[in-house]
């Protein structure tokens, strides 16, 4: 029987790739990354292809989720915020559209690993620096130093300041992952307990439904954290993004 | 015609009315059940920010010792940087939990044209972030 593990096992799907010494196979995570932006792509243009004044049941899907994270932006960046408000639609689909089809069975889920999304994380962490240099210069630095510090206590408030906003690419990052590995292991675990106690046989036969009941019950709670998660991560790149845009720490 | 009008006023008065009743029974039964099954939805939610703050507080701490141990290889100072910045970190753990938590809003902007500019053109407190 497979391990709760093996569903985040990578393997490079139809041979291997070697360019400059690195492995650029086409692993099942590139895979379902493609599937994902496939799916996103289908349900957002599917959805907007009528264009009706008055939307039809997809059409309202996708009118939805525009709305959802244009709101996002707007509460959190203001007018300002417009600038960005297509990369963090892009980013809230993608980690939304994985983290649901990863529940798919068989599937991979391409947010289950760090890699993944600490390198979004990084992506964004770097961006908001970058803005934020470009909008303030300099003045971007003083967001490291609350006002009416003690003069004795500044270097050090500065440096945990500043470990502080390094650490922000590591929470994002780790929540995603943490959250979506923990759910799809706990999922595995519980399936695991339904085919051991089935096969026991007698009395433990029947007492294999319990195990199955919760699995039940974990992948509606599975969908909910699918969806939390990707609200989490996008509202955190916003507020990040106010911190670079309007320099409000 | 005036008549007709006067009826579908009604009408539409008497909607509004069934619609509120209507409201205010789901309102009730959700109510309900939301009292009944009240106690898993917030052990859920306590356990999600249990999850907040805890990797809030190890973040803050593992960036503190990661730096201090790679500045210490780097200048060959062990283990002055390791020790200075885990205490630092771990200071910053607690920061980043204090402000996740809404515990210690984040300091606003030295400059006062900036928090005006800011106001006038983003309807956000700039105390919350």
């Amino acid at each position: 029987m497979a391990g709760p593990l093996e569903q985040f096992d990578i393997h490079p799907v139809g041979g291997t790739a070697q360019l400059g010494g690195f492995d650029v196979s086409f692993t099942n995570a590139s895979l379902w990354m493609v599937i994902t932006v496939a799916a996103i792509t289908l349900f957002v243009v599917g959805g907007m292809r009528q264009r009706a004044l008055v939307p039809g049941r997809w059409q309202s899907m996708v009118e939805l989720s525009y709305n959802f994270v244009s709101d996002i932006v707007k509460e959190n960046v203001g007018k300002k915020g417009n600038d960005y408000f297509p990369f963090i639609f892009s980013l809230f689909m993608f980690v939304l559209m994985g983290n649901l089809l990863g529940l798919l069975p068989y599937s991979f889920t391409v947010t289950s690993h760090l890699a993944v999304t600490f390198a979004f994380a990084a992506f964004i962490f770097v961006g908001t620096i970058i803005i934020g240099l470009m909008r303030h210069s300099t003045h971007f630095f003083s967001m490291f130093l609350p006002p009416k510090t003690p003069v004795p206590l500044i270097p050090i408030i500065v440096l945990i300041e500043v470990i502080s906003f390094l650490s922000r690419p590591v929470t994002l990052s780790v929540r995603l992952f943490a959250n979506m590995t923990a759910g799809h292991i706990l999922l595995k675990v519980f399936a695991g307990f339904v085919v051991s106690l089935g096969a026991a046989g007698g009395l433990l036969s029947i007492l294999s439904v319990v195990p199955l009941v919760m699995n039940v019950a974990l992948t509606a709670l599975e969908l909910i954290v699918a969806v939390v998660q990707a609200y989490v991560f996008a509202l955190l790149t916003s507020v990040y993004l106010n911190d670079a845009v309007n320099l409000s720490h | 015609m005036a008549k007709d009008g006067a009826d579908d006023d009604l009408k539409a008065e008497d909607l509004a009315e069934r619609l509120r009743a209507l409201e205010a029974r789901r309102d009730k039964r959700l109510g309900r059940e939301r009292g009944e099954d009240g106690n898993d939805d917030e052990g859920r939610k306590g356990l999600a920010r249990a999850y907040k703050v805890a990797i809030e507080l190890v973040a803050g701490v593992a960036v503190g010792t990661f730096m201090g141990y790679w500045l210490d290889k780097w200048l060959g100072t062990s283990p002055l940087f390791l020790v200075a910045l885990f205490a630092l970190g771990t200071a910053a753990g607690f920061l980043n939990v204090a402000r996740s938590t809404g515990m210690l809003a984040p300091p606003r902007s030295l400059d006062p044209a900036e928090t005006v500019e800011r106001g006038s053109d983003n309807e956000k407190k700039p105390g919350e972030s």
